[in-house]
Order: structure tokens, then sequence, then C-alpha cells
């Protein structure tokens, strides 16, 4: 679903990224770990056609980034680790709006709009602007605007940053959810304990590289995830 | 600690005026450029209403009532004040975003207020200056000799004035805060505030010869009026003019006793200000039928959304769209008055469509609506990247945007225009043609310059929407555009018939716009993608 070959990404003369390799395929839930300023925000961003890449590639379901940004664009939802999102508009005309652009049919998006919503308990404050939202509400509207687009590929920064345990339980079991219908997701998280019990795969990075990859349990071995995390980044 | 407070508050303020970019990256001939503008538009604003005092005291000084220029000038200080600084009043006193990070540090609550209102005192300060030292200056000319202890006493005034200046803005920022608190859409009262305060600017000034020749006829029955009711006023114009020391005092009074009594007021609820919940009404969700629309209609609606959401934007990039309507309404009355008076003139008659052309073309010049469009994404650019959507969509729909706000009152104007002045029916088209075809050029000329003049490191949409390089750019550019064909046409081309040279200027824009909107899908599109 997600294919990472060979990527390179440098700011100036730092290498934020160096030749980064990771295959994601359908079905998987993918953890990519790392410290602060390891790359990783860099590598989501590059995945998703935001920021440019130096060298390698990147696929969305076979097809490349860089040369047909459009139809990738169309199979993945992105969401970052601020959602920034429109805060002249209510939470109702957010979510109409990504259905608009994502041409989500009249009677899905009623339907899924009321479903996820409901699931993340936001669906009374859907008419209030978003500029009066908390982080959390509007992590949980940047989610149910994710999931109402049905994506193939799911991209996320941080994604449990700011949720009430409710809702980070609720985005657990929708990750699960896609994933048993072949979807795939990608996404950072400092959470060694999440990653731990959810991930089927994790990546770790550390400045920029790649150190270690691989099945959740083979990767751990013996240890917990923390400790592991701890031997690589400190060593 | 108090002084690390007012350092962080001076900063903010000259951010506020000047932007980060200029601090941190500025190059020679940037400073040297911005030196220029600011010296250009310092000098102007002394030099209109130094011309406004002008008129006024020689009259007054004759007749004995010279102290009643400077109570004018001081009425004229606090009103401006007020207006200037009501909306940072109610930003930085009622709305600050970091009071509670503020509270939760080890700083005295009075210390955080202190250099609150220091800021709206200084602020105050600044535009005492910009109306009294124009006054005072004026006022000097017109005596036969000014002493020290006059302008001593001129300074302490000054800074006086701005007390009372301070505390009516303190209680009109916190009514505005309360109402707007109570509000659903929060920038209503910003906007009819706004366009009240602009209203009534604008009839003031035009009306302002009108005032200045009855406040000299009745100078007697207004000076008495004024020591009577107003006492700090006449108390600031006697200390300045007597120059005399009781007056001085009692204006000292006047002006730090109302300020003790909001500063003691607002000392003893800050906290309770600070830390209000101040959310909007909370409005319940009701399931309702959802509109499908096209990707480009989604974006060009939500690029409405901003521009009304922001009443600056709309005030400052879309004034030439309220002149227009104004300009149509005033045709539709005065309209024939006016067009005897043009007509008075012999051989003005072949002239009148290209005045008239001319003059709503200028008007198109001041909306620039695309030109902070793209710096304004600033956070939320990550949404239109990531979306499938091509840089066009999102060029088409921040230029229709413009176009849907700006184009009807053009075109009104034109048709008003031309019923009135009786236009054949090729003027009849290119009277409405060309504006719009220049308004056209206009906003794909502004979206032009944002992307190669982006700005994302603003606090306030204010600093993107009021100083940034591209709405300069745009304005001054679009105002190049208009009065080159001008020249050109009084120095060189009068003997080109009318219609003939605005067809040639409509053509003109056309091919301008044409130009850009090649540009903006081969070029603009790389440049977005890269932003």
């Amino acid at each position: 679903m997600l294919r990472i070959e060979n990527l390179t990404k440098t700011y100036g003369s730092k290498r934020a990224v160096s030749n980064l390799t990771l295959h994601i395929r359908p079905g998987e839930i993918y953890g990519f770990i790392g410290h602060n300023g390891a790359g990783k925000t860099t590598t989501i961003k590059a995945c998703c056609g935001i920021l440019d890449f130096d060298e390698g590639d990147i696929f969305i379901d076979g097809l490349s980034i860089r040369k047909e940004p459009l139809e990738c664009k169309k199979r993945f939802a992105y969401i970052p680790d601020n959602p920034d999102l429109y805060d002249f508009l209510s939470g109702i005309k957010y979510l109409n709006f990504i259905a608009d652009v994502y041409a989500v049919p009249k009677s899905e998006r009623e339907e899924r709009i009321r479903r996820y919503s409901d699931l993340f308990g936001l669906t009374s404050d859907l008419a209030q602007s978003v500029s009066s939202y908390s982080h959390g509400m509007k992590q949980k509207l940047a989610l149910i605007s994710a999931f109402i687009r049905e994506p193939k590929l799911l991209m996320l920064d941080e994604p449990f940053v700011g949720l009430d345990p409710k809702a980070s339980h609720m985005l657990k079991e929708l990750m699960r959810d896609l994933c048993s219908r072949g979807g795939a997701i990608f996404f950072s998280t400092h959470v060694l304990e999440v990653a731990e019990k959810l991930c089927h795969k994790i990546a770790i990075i550390k400045n920029g590289k790649l150190i270690v990859s691989g099945n959740t349990d083979e990767v751990r071995g013996d240890s917990s995830l923390e400790q592991l995390f701890l031997e690589l980044v400190e060593g | 600690m108090l002084k690390a407070l007012i350092k962080i508050r001076l900063l903010s303020l000259w951010q506020a005026f000047v932007g980060r970019r200029v601090q941190k990256r500025a190059n020679k001939l940037k400073i040297v450029l911005y030196t220029i503008l600011a010296v250009y538009i310092i000098a102007s604003l002394f030099a209109s209403m130094g011309l406004i005092f002008r008129g006024l005291a020689r009259p007054l000084v004759s007749i004995g009532f010279g102290w009643l220029v400077m109570a004018v000038a001081a009425i004229m200080s606090v009103a401006v004040s007020v207006v200037g600084s009501i909306f940072m009043t109610q930003q930085q006193i009622y709305e600050a975003k970091d009071n509670e990070l503020l509270l939760s540090m080890p700083i005295p609550p009075s210390y955080i207020l202190a250099t609150r209102v220091l800021m709206i005192l200084i602020l105050n300060i600044l535009f005492g200056i910009f109306i009294l030292v124009p006054a005072f200056f004026v006022y000097c000319l017109e005596v036969p000799a000014v002493s020290p202890l006059m302008i001593i006493n001129f300074i302490i005034a000054l800074v006086l004035m701005s007390f009372i200046s301070t505390a009516i803005s303190c209680i009109c920022g916190g009514v505005v805060a309360f109402v707007s608190s109570k509000m659903r859409r929060k920038n209503l009262i910003s906007v009819v505030l706004m366009l009240a305060i602009f209203f009534a600017y604008m009839y003031f000034y035009m009306n302002i010869q009108t005032y200045t020749a009855k406040l000299i006829a009745a100078g007697a029955e207004v000076a008495a009026a004024i020591s009577k009711s107003l006492p700090p006023i006449f108390h600031f114009g006697m200390a300045v003019t007597g120059p005399d020391p009781l007056a001085l005092l009692l204006l000292a009074v006047w002006c730090l006793a109302p300020f003790a009594v909001v500063y003691y007021l607002l000392s003893k609820s800050f906290i309770k200000i600070a830390t209000a919940k101040r959310g909007t009404v909370r409005v319940e969700y009701r399931e309702r039928e959802l509109k499908v629309s096209s990707v480009r209609a989604a974006l060009l609606r939500k690029e409405l959304g901003r521009f009304f959401s922001l009443p600056l934007y709309v005030f400052n990039c879309s004034l030439g769209a309220v002149f227009a309507l104004i300009g149509a309404a005033a045709l539709i009355v005065k309209g024939a008055e006016l067009k005897a008076a043009l007509y008075m003139f012999s051989g003005f008659q072949a002239l009148v469509p290209l005045l008239v052309c001319a003059a709503i073309c200028f008007l198109a010049t001041t909306n620039c609506i695309t030109a902070p469009t793209i710096s304004l994404e600033a956070k939320t650019l990550w949404l239109l990247k990531s979306m499938p959507i091509s840089a066009y969509d999102v060029f088409y729909a921040k230029i229709m945007s413009s176009l849907v706000v700006t184009l009807p009152p053009l075109a009104i104007l034109s048709v008003v225009a031309c019923v009135v002045f009786g236009a054949t029916p090729l003027q009849w088209l290119l009277i409405i043609v060309t504006p719009l075809l220049l308004q056209i050029f206009i906003s794909l000329m502004g979206l032009v310059l944002n992307l190669l003049l982006p700005r994302f490191d603003w606090l306030s949409e204010m600093i993107v929407i009021k100083q940034s390089a591209s709405v300069m750019a745009a304005v001054f550019g679009g105002m190049a555009v208009v009065l080159l064909p001008v020249l050109v046409y009084v120095l060189l081309a009068r003997n080109i018939p009318g219609d003939i040279y605005l067809a040639m200027c409509a053509l003109l824009f056309l091919i301008l716009s044409l130009i850009m909107l090649a540009f903006l899908k081969g070029k603009g599109a790389k440049i977005f993608n890269e932003l």
C-alpha cells in the first residue's frame, strides 16, 4: 500500500531523512518511532506530497507521489501532529467541505458523519465554530474527516495526543477495523505501550536513519519496546 | 521581572507594526526603503493634520480663543486614540491569549495588568502625537512668542490626555468584549463597529470645512460650552496656550483620577477577567440535509468563508467594492448635479467617459483580496497540499472569491454611471468591461505577488492583511497600471478619440491578465507546490 524507497530529504546541509526504505502492506498497522527531530514528521509529510524530497521515491497503491500526486492523494488521509483546521468554519461545514473535496456521495457522507461523530462524541458540537474547539476536539474532528472518506491508507502523526481515553480507545478500534478491511495505517507515536499493543510492524528511526524495522514481536524480542528503544537510541 | 514583561510587550507592539521579518532578515536596502516609506507616511499624517488646524488657528487666535484650537485638537486626539486602541484593549486585556500562561508563572497579576495597560497608554501617546503635535505646531506659528514653559506644558499635557484616552479605551474594550462574547457571530460587532467608525470618519472628513466655519463663527459659544461641560479639554487648552500651571495641575487631576478608578476596578477583577471562559453562545447541532458541491465550489465557499470572517480583511482589501456601492448610490441621488457641473466646461463632454472609467478603475485598484490569500493559509496550508486538488484549483477558488466580491459592485457603478452620463452603446460596453478586466488583472496579479512574496510567520492576520509586501505591491502596482494610461493620455495621446483609447486600455488589461494567468498555470503552480 505504501512503499518508501531510498527516501532522502535534506534541509540546507542537514540530512533530515537518509536513504529510508519501508514497505507497508494492506492490512498492516505500522508504527514509526523515534526521538524528537529524528525525521518522522518529515517522512510522513513527504509520503503525503506536502514536502518534496531529494532522492528516492514513494509509492502509494503502486502510484508514485511525485508523478501522480493527485491520484495518490485520493487514496490516503493524513492528520498532522497539530491539526490546524479552518477556524472560520463550523465543525459540520468543515466535514462537508472535506466530503466535497473527496467527492463522498450525499447519503454516504451523511451516514458517515453521523456515525463517526457519534463514536467520537462530537455530534452535539458540530454546529460550533472550529475556533471554539479544544485541541482534543480538533483532533477528533480531523479524525472524523479522515474516516468519512474511507481511505485505503491512513497516515497519522502523533494521533493520540490530546485525545481522551474513550476517544483514544475508539481510534484504536477504528484503526484495527480499517486494517481488517484491507486498509493500511502508518503512524508515528511516542507512546510506546500503544505501539507495542497496536502495531503489526514497527520501524525505529534515529537521526534520519532507519535503525530497525520488522514485526513488532521480532523487533522487541524478549525485552519491552521501551527498553529496546532506549538501548537503540542511546547506543 | 517587570522589566522582562515590559520588554516582551514592547516587542509584540513593535512586531504588530513592523513584523518579524524586517527585524530578523533585514538587509540595508530594505531598511532604507522601509525608512523612506515610514517617513513618507508620518510626514503625510502630520501634514494632513496640520492643514486641518491651519484653517482653524488664525481666526481663533485673532479673536482671543487660541486655547480652543488646542481644545479641539484634544477632542480629536481622545476620539482617535479611543477608536484606534479599542480593539487592542479588547485583545490585550479581555481576550489576551497568553493570560493563562503568564498567570501560571510566578509573576504578580498586578505586573501583568500594569504592562498591558502600559502598552495601551503608549499606543494612545502615539495617537496623541499624530494629532496634537501638528496642532501645537500650527498654533505656535500664529502666536507672537513661544515660551519654553509652553512646550514643557504641552508635552506633559499630551501624556496626561493619553491617560484619559486609556481609561475610556479600557471601558469601551470591555463593553466590546462582553457584547461579542454574547453573540454567536463574534465578528459581527467588530464589523458593525468598524463600519460605524469608517462612515463617521468619512462623514466628518467630508464636512470638515463646514465644521471649521461653524466653529469660527460660534467660537465664543463653543468655548463657553467646552469650559462648562468638558473640563479636562478646557484645562488642556489653557495649560498649553496659557501656559497656565494651575490648569495643568487641574488637567492632571481630571486625567489621572478616572484612570486610577478604571485601573483599580481592573486590578480588582483582573484574575476573573483573565480566566473567564469567553466561549461563544453554544448552539446545539441539529442534523440537516447536507449540500453537495463540486471541488471548486467547495473551495470557493471556503475562501469566501475566510474572507467574511475577518472584518480587517473586508475593510482593507475590498474598500473599492464598498466605495463602488456608495458611489452608485451617490450618483443616483446627485448624478444630475455632477453631470451639470462636468458639462459646464466646453469640450469636456468627450472626456467624461474616460474620466468615469478612470475613476471606477481607480476604485478597482484598492480591491486586493488575493494579495494576502496565500499567506493567510499559513498553518492550514497542509490541508490544501494533502488534498487531491491541483494548485490551479486552489488559485481558481482564490481568484473567483475575489471576483465574486468585487465585480458586481463595480458593474453596478458602471451601469449607473452610463445611465447618468447618457453613454452611447459603445461607451456602455467600454465603461463596464474596462474596469472589470482591470479587476480581473489585479486579482490575478495579487495572487502572483503573494506566491512570490509569501509570509507565513505572522502572529496576527492584521500583519499579513495590512503590512505584507504582497499587499502593498498589489495596491501600488494596480495604481500604477491605472495612472500610466491616464498620464500617457494627458501627455501624449489626447488626439486619440476617447472610445478608442478606452478600448486600447481594455485590451491592455486583457493581455496583462492573460500573462498573469499563464504564469499561474505554469511557474505559479510550481511555486505553490514547493511552498
